[in-house]
């Protein structure tokens, strides 16, 4: 048809009429608004489905901070966790991790199904198999090396908690007789070993921060996971609705401004590595103007004066030590801080009793040997708060079962009787991995650990994937350290399993958690400790003897009948309250009220948690169990056990650092981004996307200098660098903040994994591998907290 | 000069059937804006089982928190699940068809009625039951209209594009009702961000981004 004008003109005259009709009514309007709205409801948009709401009570796994949390459940699927606000540890507060944790649980790196490896560890292929298959394997490798007399080349590298799975592994290992059962290092280690040294305890220290008034913190990482993290948070927390004047003052002692030194009541900036030698002068002034507690130290203390041996030999005192060689003056040489600031340090912690010294860089472990952790301890005993109110107390026990004794038969006797592997120092209070013989170990379980990836001895980690033959690694994700094993069995991930834990690091009463399955596990996922269970049952004989119980949950209420028969304690309730201090925990339910074990355990399954908030201040005699009965400044122990001649060796002394060697002129320090989250458990895609530009940028970490250092490198913000240490050479990028001591560069942890999901994997590097780690020679424990390193250009 | 005016005439009714046109296209789409378009873009939908408000309060006497209660934590049970039904209805317990229905078809397969929804809000919105009916008292009513009282079988309209539901109770919704632009007394539905903000202002109530959008 021909369009002619006047056809044309019509047509428009009709449109143009439409359309004005159409705008007079509401409907073009109605059609924004439902197109807005539309955007609203997009289908695809990620929600959870509605559904049926409970919340039940856990606690959290993923440190051993022991929090209290409480979970959403709705429908089949957890959708929220949230701090319990009863709970005797947290009090509500509960760090990133746990928040963003259901990622975890719902993680692309979960594993479902057992696989074994069909290529080479470098070059890795797997295929699924079953778990009978899975189990056929391991037990016949199990078999083949006992009938060879090789029990004892069997070994167990186990997370730290103390549960009722890793009890289990222990005690397969025991039946079928080897005594390789190693745990990661945990951050208390060093601490415990101070701990024993000076007082001769044999246990975990604790620290009554809620009660003090001062605290000394020398590095301690009081807000980003020092001790249990939860339960600093929540003290600290409080601490804000207190008024000033009587507010708990905590001065943080630290070379770097980092968030903990920030926030507290006065950050003192130090030399790296002076920490002991400031301890040191502060004990000076104490005792030079007498302010220590001249009480606690004649009666309670040993070797503080000079004193004579059973032979008559004179000694030195820690009085002449710390006299002649740590004056204000001379410490202000090593710890860059003004003698002035020494002294007023020394009489505030003096005058502002309880006070408390506490040591250990980052969460913990971080130190530059055992004497600064003496000397730091030696701080205590002179303000005499050993086992006060406000001071250092010591972690009692939950009383739980005992599990009945091995038996073992006599493959598993011989494998027994030969030497551990894990090359322990005596003064080791635990084995530790430094210095694993991994060249005779046969058959290598990993329990919930990723040695690979969070080792600082990279030595270690890299022989223990070299030469041990066959690694079963039992992992709920796709580490490092799983990437490398011949067999991932997958287990099922807290919220999914029975599991227990007993104690929380640095609290002093007893506290045990239990959780209990909120939803099934992912895919074929199985709890270890069934696993465990079924492979001794499956072996048989003496072996299968041992294990009198079907599954894990058997043995944990096994376990846990220990404390309804104690008849103490409480089972956390809606109304335990943890307002006014730990030691003042009332409410609750009195485990007494219970009249049978069956109820008891109910109650415990739904709450998740029994403690028993009562300790018994006063009396220090009772934590002094050293061969003199007293607190040891000389410490006999080392005396004896090391048969130290010299008698510097065995009290707490300063060494002074190794020069850095040609051509390095840094000092690399890790940093915690957030310490949960850096060991086994990598974090949660959600938190490595709210990273801020300085940390990281698409796969580049940035490390942290003071802008002196980039200058003097020819660095600026932004640059990309390569940072070297002795252990290795990495890139990075350069962000530069004042709050960085000159010739420092921070380096975070937690980033560099090679393993685990897109969120996480090849994202920055490494921190652990690039600061290393060294053995201290006095306790073979492995020490790391700064490195010799340089920087330049790329 | 007649066929001047000739012409001028035909350039008036060339005019004037244009402007008839354009009337015609005017009125046309003026009353299918007002009365076509608004029934085509909802649904009618009716709910897989006529169930009776009215009837379960008023005569059977249950009150509306047998069905219809918070969970302990807070949370709202909202539409009662299957087995809340069930508690009652493990059988026939009396002769409607529509009882019959629901317990041969539902109750005894096991399978889960997909009752319609007006009331839902989008997921960007979080709206707890609990601060609003247990701490600042305001009645069910107030938002879902005489839900409780009704007699009928609801039939419910949705919105094609956006999903969002209304319900009409007692009269005849007026065919020119968009979900209740301006909800008449009878029309229920979805809560919009307008009205969620209209009834915080009239209470005096913080209308902050962050009190709904978290
Ligand atoms: S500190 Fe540890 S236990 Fe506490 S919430 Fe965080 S990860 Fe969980």
């Amino acid at each position: 048809m021909k369009l002619d004008r006047r056809a044309f003109v019509k047509t428009m005259a009709f449109g143009g009429g439409s359309a004005l009709g159409l705008m007079l009514s509401p409907a073009p309007w109605y059609l924004v608004r439902d197109l807005a709205f539309w955007t609203q409801n997009w289908s695809w948009a990620p929600a959870p489905e509605p559904g049926e709401s409970v919340v039940q009570h856990a606690t959290c796994r993923f440190c051993e901070g022991g929090c209290g949390i409480e979970v959403r459940r709705v429908d089949e699927r957890l959708v929220h966790i949230d701090g319990s606000k009863n709970h005797p540890v947290n009090k509500g507060a509960i760090c990133p991790l746990a928040t963003a944790g259901l990622q975890l649980l719902y993680s692309p790196a979960r594993l479902k199904e057992p696989i074994r490896q069909i290529g080479s560890r470098d070059n890795p292929e797997w295929e699924p198999i079953s778990w009978s298959q899975a189990m056929a394997e391991i037990t016949g490798r199990i078999r083949e090396l006992r009938g060879a007399g090789k029990s004892h080349t069997v070994a167990c590298i186990a997370g730290n908690a103390e549960s009722a799975a890793n009890e289990l592994f222990e005690r397969l290992l025991t039946a079928i007789g080897s005594n390789n059962f190693v745990k990661t290092p945990s951050a208390t280690e060093a601490q415990n070993l101070a701990f024993w040294l000076m007082q001769g305890l044999d246990g975990n220290a604790a620290w009554d921060i809620e009660n003090t008034r001062y605290v000394l913190s020398f590095g301690c990482d009081l807000l980003g996971g020092w001790s249990a993290p939860g339960r600093m948070q929540s003290a600290f927390a409080r601490l804000l609705d207190e008024p000033e004047e009587t507010r708990m003052q905590v001065v943080q002692i630290e070379p770097n401004l980092s968030v903990t030194a920030a926030k507290m009541s006065r950050w003192v900036p130090i030399e790296p590595g002076a920490e002991g030698a400031l301890a040191l002068a502060i004990a000076h002034v104490l005792i030079r103007d007498s302010l220590y507690d001249k009480a606690f130290v004649e009666k309670h203390c040993f070797g503080f004066d000079d004193w004579r041996d059973g032979e008559g030999e004179s000694h030195r005192g820690f009085k002449t030590e710390v006299l002649a060689g740590y004056s204000p003056k001379a410490a202000e040489l090593i710890t860059q801080i003004p003698a002035r600031e020494i002294e007023e340090l020394a009489y505030e912690f003096a005058r502002n009793r309880p006070s408390l010294a506490i040591g250990g860089r980052g969460s913990g472990d971080r130190i530059v040997d055992i004497y600064e952790l003496m000397a730091i301890h030696s701080l205590n005993a002179l303000v005499g708060n050993i086992n006060q109110r406000g001071g250092v107390l010591r972690q009692s026990r939950a009383p739980i079962s005992r599990l009945p004794e091995v038996k073992p038969d006599k493959k598993a006797i011989r494998g027994l009787s030969a030497k551990r592997k894990d090359g322990s120092f005596p003064l080791q209070t635990e084995y530790g991995l430094a210095g694993l013989t991994t060249d005779e170990i046969n058959l290598l379980f990993l329990h919930e650990t990723n040695p690979y990836y969070m080792l600082p001895d990279g030595k270690t980690a890299d022989a223990i994937f070299t030469d041990v033959p066959f690694i079963v690694s039992f992992s709920s994700y796709r580490d490092e350290s799983s990437a490398r094993a011949d067999l991932i069995l997958p287990i099922a991930a807290s919220f999914e399993r029975w599991d227990d834990h007993v104690g929380v690091p640095g609290l002093q009463y007893p506290v045990y958690s239990l959780n209990h399955p909120l939803v099934e596990p992912a895919g074929q996922a199985r709890n270890a400790g069934d696993v465990v269970i079924e492979i001794a049952r499956q072996l048989g004989g003496a072996v299968a003897d041992s294990f009198p119980w079907m599954s894990v949950t058997e043995v944990i209420r096994e376990r846990a009948r220990g404390l309804y028969k104690s008849g103490g304690g409480m089972i956390c309730g809606s109304e335990t309250n943890g307002e006014s201090g730990q030691d003042e925990i009332s409410g609750g339910f009195s485990a007494g009220k219970y009249s049978t074990f069956s109820e008891f355990w109910a109650g415990l399954v739904q709450s998740g948690c029994w403690f028993d908030p009562s300790y018994a201040y006063g009396d220090p005699s009772r934590f002094l169990l050293t061969a003199s009965g007293k607190f040891e400044f000389f410490s006999q122990t080392l005396r004896r056990e090391l048969k130290f001649a010299e008698d510097i060796l065995c009290l707490p002394h300063y060494n002074p650092p190794i020069p850095n060697p040609e051509g390095f002129d840094l000092t690399l320090m890790p940093e915690d981004i957030l310490s949960p989250a850096n060991r086994e458990i990598g974090m949660p895609a959600m938190l490595m996307k709210q990273l801020g530009n300085d940390v990281l940028v698409k796969n580049d970490l940035f490390v942290r200098m003071n802008i002196a250092t980039a200058v003097y490198h020819g660095l600026r913000d932004g640059d990309s660098a390569i940072l070297e240490s002795s252990y290795s050479k990495v890139k990075v990028r350069v962000n530069t903040f004042a709050g960085v001591r000159e010739g420092v560069v921070l380096v975070p942890l937690g980033f560099g994994h090679t393993a685990y999901d897109q969120y996480l994997q090849d994202k920055g590097i490494n921190a652990y591998r690039l600061i290393g780690a060294e053995r201290d020679p006095v306790t073979g424990l492995s020490t790391w907290w700064a490195t010799p390193g340089k920087i330049s250009r790329v | 000069m007649e066929s001047g005016v000739k012409k001028l005439k035909k350039g008036e009714r060339e005019f004037a059937i244009t402007a008839g046109v354009f009337f015609v296209g005017l009125i046309i789409f003026l009353l299918a804006g007002w009365t076509v378009l608004p029934r085509l873009s909802y649904a009618e939908k009716v709910q897989p089982v006529e169930f009776r408000h009215a009837f379960h309060g008023e005569d059977v006497g249950i009150t509306c928190d047998t069905c219809h209660f918070f969970y302990k934590d807070g949370s709202w049970a909202g539409i009662p699940k299957m087995e809340i039904c069930v508690d009652c209805h493990v059988y026939l317990l009396g002769q409607s068809p529509e009882e019959k229905k629901f317990v041969h078809e539902y109750v005894l397969k096991n399978r889960h009625v997909k009752w319609g929804l007006y009331f839902r809000q989008p997921e960007c919105v979080s709206f707890s039951h609990s601060s609003h009916v247990r701490m600042a008292k305001v009645a069910c009513e107030t938002c879902h209209g005489p839900q409780g009282l009704s007699k009928k079988p609801t039939e419910y309209r949705t919105n094609r594009i956006t999903k969002y539901s209304f319900v009409v109770y007692g009269a005849e919704a007026p065919s020119n009702n968009y979900g209740g632009l301006k909800k008449e007394k009878s029309v229920w539905g979805t809560i919009r961000m307008d009205e969620c903000a209209d009834c915080h202002r009239s209470r005096g109530k913080s209308t902050a981004c962050f009190l709904c959008h978290k």
